[in-house]
């Protein structure tokens, strides 16, 4: 049996192929992700250990065998990797940092005054709830949490509006999930955080590469809806009795929108302008939503505390994944993985483009059962050193300035990826959350219709992304007074 | 419907399922609680940081104690999160599954594959901790943040803090199904009871016998010393050690659960 499969596959590959599956068995069981990871680590420590490395002159024999190594003494080596990945780690600070605004952000009441005052200006204009939604997404892409809080809070907000003025509900409910996705791709966004720590590049680059992807999905939604509203007047009507747009409307929408736009540009212009380091504009950025907070009267001591311990609550789950992603990929390197997963993928296709589409199609799957949490965290370090293999250096311009350009750019092709997959039916998470807020009467198949238009658009983005990278790399090169 | 500022209101986490919590679960929250306010300290000495760098004071040890703040506190986060129940799972099936079988999963995930790995942490992290504190390791910037050894000696606790967190979280589950008496808590913890068994007896020894050595044997002569030496079993080698513990474990929950009188009288 074994002689007649190691014609194929080495000791090490039937091992690999195991660990990924006896991993993906767990999560299904609903085992959480952290412990699933060091659960299947641990099982295949104690295996190298009790049973393939003791008796790996009998293996030999009869299938390709790399000695795995672990033992208790070699696991010593972790309390580096746990210290250096976790602790002594000053990139992944903004993480709390961002996750605090985005927080603070939602209790701060900008996105409802935002959203009264903004349906008031676009009220009278066909389609003018669909694009209020849309640029609230944009303008409050910060306050995205790791838990679809966008979805959530666009939902509840805009949802009984839009069925109030008798919006087609396809197209109420596609607007709504696909704003609320873009908040992972505009900067400062929490997954661009763990992208820049696990594929070591430049934060600053990341943030600035993501900007015009990012206005460029929202340019395209946009217009989408502008045009939809122009063919189909019916699935957007126009409401029956408006108020009068004057000055006290658009005083009333600047002095909405200037805030949550003067956090923006103190996030992003304060990295632009080189005057702090991403980090620290994390920093900026959460004593910013608390300023806001504070002027809108909606901080006190109560915000404050529950904030903070959300906070902690978060970033606890997200570093734990990072503590036990840590081992999994430690244990994983013992049993040769890491090269035998590069095998793998790079026998997939000889063109590096080819290869690039395969990873962001394993992506999109792996978004339907995966947070971008998990697959940033498990699946990028893998992915790594072959994008750097790839030899595209001389394709992807860099300006002179950026560091990384190929990874940069794969790191924003992921990262649009990933919000296409949470937008696509039947399992995007962005669809759940919605459903999780819809007024009765709404059904899922409404929310599967409406998203379709936007998906198109997404996939149009991304090969607009990846045939001109440039528009990753320019602003990089520009940015922070290089 | 409720109104939106209602529903986009969030909760304090450790709050959540309060009444089922056991002294540990809230011994976990109380500390977590003091942890949380490091963030709203951490925004401001970043700020602090950049005001100061911008106008020509840049204050190194600043930049040090961003990550000192970040660290400390995510490290107690991890332990929070086990409490309150919030790392994150696939949870297509698991929505499903009936809350027994729910239960019995978050047993085995906590205390059968987290706890290990934790205990397993604390092991590794105390020598390299030690060793911080014989090195006297100070910061990568001369005006730094120094004595290292602090942060690194934090993180040996806090092992032992998320651990905490781990048997009690283990405690609460095995309640909704039985009285938490101890041998359960050790079989739903089993492989961590190992663990810990087997760095007792292991620490225990080491103890002795530095105390009993001759004056001037290094640490390293005593840990291959007679004391721990090995056993041959075909292929493998078995340390004293890990064979008491493997004798011991299975041995003190059977005894347990045979003086448990409870239990046949199924209550």
């Amino acid at each position: 049996m074994l002689e007649f499969i190691g014609q194929f596959l080495t000791l090490n590959e039937i091992a690999v192929i195991a660990m990924f599956l006896t991993f993906i068995w767990m999560l299904f069981r609903g085992i959480p992700v952290a412990m699933a990871l060091v659960g299947v680590s641990l099982v295949f420590v104690l295996i190298a250990e009790i049973f393939l490395d003791p008796n790996r002159s009998l293996f030999r024999d009869i299938i390709d065998f790399e000695r795995v190594g672990v033992d208790y003494q070699r696991l010593g080596a972790l309390s580096g990797r746990i210290f250096g990945s976790t602790v002594k780690n000053p990139v992944l600070v903004a993480l709390p940092m961002f996750i605090f605004m985005g927080l603070m952000l939602d209790q701060s009441g900008v996105a409802q005054r935002m959203m009264q005052s903004m349906q008031k200006l676009f009220g009278g204009l066909r389609g003018g709830l669909s694009l209020t939604v849309m640029l609230i997404g944009i303008i409050l892409a910060a306050s995205t949490g790791v838990i679809g809080a966008s979805v959530t809070l666009l939902g509840v907000m805009a949802l009984p509006a839009m069925m109030a003025q008798n919006y087609s509900k396809p197209i109420a409910t596609g607007t709504i999930a696909s704003a609320g996705t873009l908040g992972i791709l505009i900067p400062p966004s929490i997954m661009l955080v763990i992208m820049s720590d696990q594929l070591a590049i430049s934060l600053g680059d990341l943030f600035m590469g993501a900007l015009f992807p990012g206005l460029i999905l929202g340019a395209l939604y946009i217009t989408f809806i502008v045009i939809y509203g122009l063919i189909r007047p019916d699935a957007m009507p126009a409401p029956e009795k408006t108020e009068e747009v004057g000055w006290p409307v658009v005083k009333e929408v600047l002095l909405a929108v200037v805030p949550p736009m003067f956090l923006i540009l103190l996030v992003l212009g304060s990295i632009f302008a080189g005057i702090a380091t991403p980090t620290e504009a994390s920093g900026l950025g959460a004593l910013g939503a608390t300023m806001l907070a504070l002027v809108n009267g909606r901080l006190n001591f109560k915000v404050m505390k529950e904030v903070s311990r959300s906070t902690l609550n978060t970033s606890g789950y997200i570093v734990g994944i990072f503590l036990a992603a840590n081992f999994f990929a430690f244990i994983l390197r013992r049993y040769d993985g890491d090269a035998i997963i590069e095998g793998l993928v790079l026998s997939v296709a000889n063109d590096p483009y080819t290869i690039i589409l395969f990873i962001l199609f394993i992506v999109f799957l792996l978004g339907f059962l995966l947070d971008w949490i998990e697959i940033t965290i498990i699946i990028m370090p893998l992915m790594l050193p072959i994008i750097q293999g790839l030899g595209l250096e001389a394709d992807i311009p860099d300006f002179d300035q950026v560091a990384e350009p190929v990874v940069t750019w794969f790191a924003i092709l992921v990262a649009v990826t990933l919000q296409t997959s949470f937008l696509t039916p039947p399992v995007g998470f962005a669809l759940f959350y919605l459903k999780g807020v819809c007024p009765p009467g709404v059904s899922i198949a409404d929310i599967y219709k409406g998203v379709i238009p936007f998906v198109l658009l997404q996939i149009l983005g991304l090969f607009i992304v990846f045939e001109f990278p440039a528009l990753v790399t320019w602003l990089p090169s520009v940015a922070y007074g290089n | 419907m409720e109104k939106p500022e209602e529903l986009v209101a969030i909760s304090d986490p450790g709050e959540v399922g309060r009444a089922e919590h056991n002294r540990g679960d809230r011994f976990v929250v109380f500390i977590s609680n003091i942890a949380a306010w490091l963030f709203p300290i951490l925004m401001l000495a970043i700020t602090a940081q950049v005001i100061l760098r911008n106008s020509g004071m840049n204050q190194a040890w600043l930049d040090d104690l961003q990550w000192w703040l970040y660290g400390a506190a995510v490290l107690v986060g991890v332990g929070y999160a086990v409490t309150t129940d919030s790392h994150v799972r696939v949870d297509i099936f698991y929505e499903g599954f009936a809350d027994e079988k729910k239960t019995r999963i978050n047993i085995f995930a906590i205390g059968w594959l987290f706890l290990p790995f934790i205990v397993l942490s604390w092991d590794v992290t105390y020598d390299y901790a030690l060793s911080s504190i014989r090195a006297d390791e100070g910061s990568d910037s001369p005006n730094g943040l120094h004595n290292l050894w602090i942060l690194k000696v934090f993180m040996n606790v806090a092992f032992i803090f998320i651990g905490i967190a781990c048997w009690a979280a283990v405690i609460r589950n095995i309640k909704r199904l039985h009285p938490p008496k101890l041998w359960r808590q050790l079989w739903g913890t089993f492989p961590g009871t190992f663990l810990i068994l087997n760095l007792a007896i292991y620490y225990g020894l080491l103890i002795i016998a530095t105390l009993t050595a001759p004056e001037g044997t290094s640490a390293r002569d005593i840990r291959r010393g007679p004391l721990f030496g090995e056993v041959e079993f075909g292929n493998y080698e078995v340390t004293y050690t890990v064979l008491a513990t493997i004798i011991l474990t299975p041995l003190l929950i059977l005894v347990l659960r045979a003086m448990d009188k409870t239990r046949k009288t199924g209550a």
